[in-house]
């Protein structure tokens, strides 16, 4: 009887040592629904608009010159030096842009995933979770029950830790 | 008998635990961190306040009633009166392994002068209050830098007036790069 009983002591403590909280969110869903990705992505679309705005006009006054040379007869040196010019102009600034709207969009997902992880941490502390997993549908996360997904709830702690919510 | 009665008492135990240390430390960091002694009173005054980390760095608003605004400025201009039409606010902010923000390695104001400017005189065009529909500018931001001495640096904010209903504070973070920094208060 003793015995049963010892056993039954020490089954019951691992048992209750093993029921640490878990759970997984789907990181590209809350990266999505995010909001304040989804203010950067306004705002990099409009810079993004703007920047094309200007090659496009640029492209334009070069397209004009290059239909104009090509009615004329005989080319000129200085028109062809010009030309030549303008065309090394558009593309370097064309370059720059690109380069530039990359610059951007990685500065802009550093300030989303530091957010995303902050609010998380915060979550899974406030609620005594021991881990929150991650899973992207890339083999991280093999199986996970569907009662542990926590990806709705996370969205919405998340967005409103982002809109200055207080923690409740 | 004993044995069932030391497994209940280990066992609650073991549930309780865990969830107990995590709230107590949420609500450690939520709490606003006056230092004893602060010049502006804050102790005594009656705040309304907000904060949140972003990756070890906590930023923290408070806004100070009109009557408070008096007692922090009482005896220092001639005029009582002269914060009386603006809504003030404090914001803190705390580095985890750094006490003095000035020394922070930011990757926009990579030298002190740049970093000193500023906290001193740019951060106030990168804050802004909305309430009812309008958005406020900040009028005027006053650093007080401490060298370390206090675990975090306080701004203190200048507004126009803005009604007593819910405010909410921005701060557009380039000096850390943490981003839009959002808290209702």
């Amino acid at each position: 009887m003793k015995l049963l009983i010892k056993l039954l002591f020490v089954v019951a403590f691992f048992s209750s040592c093993s029921g640490d909280k878990l759970a997984y969110v789907d990181i590209a869903k809350l990266f999505e629904s995010f909001n304040y990705k989804k203010v950067l992505t306004k705002e990099y679309d409009q810079i993004k608009m703007s920047r094309q705005r200007i090659i496009d006009s640029l492209e334009y006054d070069l397209n004009r010159m290059a239909t104009e040379i090509e009615k004329k007869s005989k080319i000129d040196k200085n028109t062809e030096v010009e030309f030549e010019e303008k065309r090394k102009r558009v593309y370097t600034i064309e370059k720059q842009y690109e380069e530039d709207n990359q610059i951007l969009i990685t500065s802009y997902n550093e300030k989303i995933i530091t957010q995303l992880n902050s609010y998380i941490k915060e979550y899974g502390k406030k609620n005594g979770y021991k881990f929150i997993l991650g899973t992207d549908n890339k083999g991280t996360l093999l199986y996970g029950d569907e009662g542990l997904d926590i990806t709705d709830k996370v969205t919405i702690y998340v967005n409103d830790r982002f809109q200055g919510e207080r923690v409740k | 008998m004993r044995y069932i009665f030391i497994f209940l008492v280990m066992f609650s135990e073991a549930c309780k635990s865990d969830h107990s240390n995590s709230n107590q430390k949420i609500s450690e960091t939520n709490s606003f961190a006056i230092a004893p002694g602060a010049e502006n009173h804050a102790d005594k005054m009656d705040l309304v306040s907000n904060s949140k980390t972003i990756d070890g760095i906590n930023f923290s608003v408070n806004r100070i009633s009109p009557e408070d605004v008096k007692k922090i400025f009482k005896g220092r201009f001639n005029e009582d009166n002269d914060y009386s039409d603006f809504t003030c606010l404090i914001m803190d902010i705390t580095i985890d392994n750094e006490r003095d923000i000035a020394n922070y390695k930011s990757t926009l104001y990579q030298n002190l002068n740049e970093r000193i400017q500023y906290l001193n005189f740019m951060i106030k065009d990168f804050i802004s209050v909305s309430a009812d529909g309008k958005k406020y500018d900040c009028l005027n931001s006053t650093f007080d830098r401490s060298y370390g001495q206090l675990p975090y640096s306080r701004f203190f904010l200048v507004f126009n007036k803005i009604s007593d209903s819910e405010i909410l504070f921005q701060l557009n973070d380039n000096y850390f790069n943490k981003g839009l920094v959002n808290l209702k208060l």
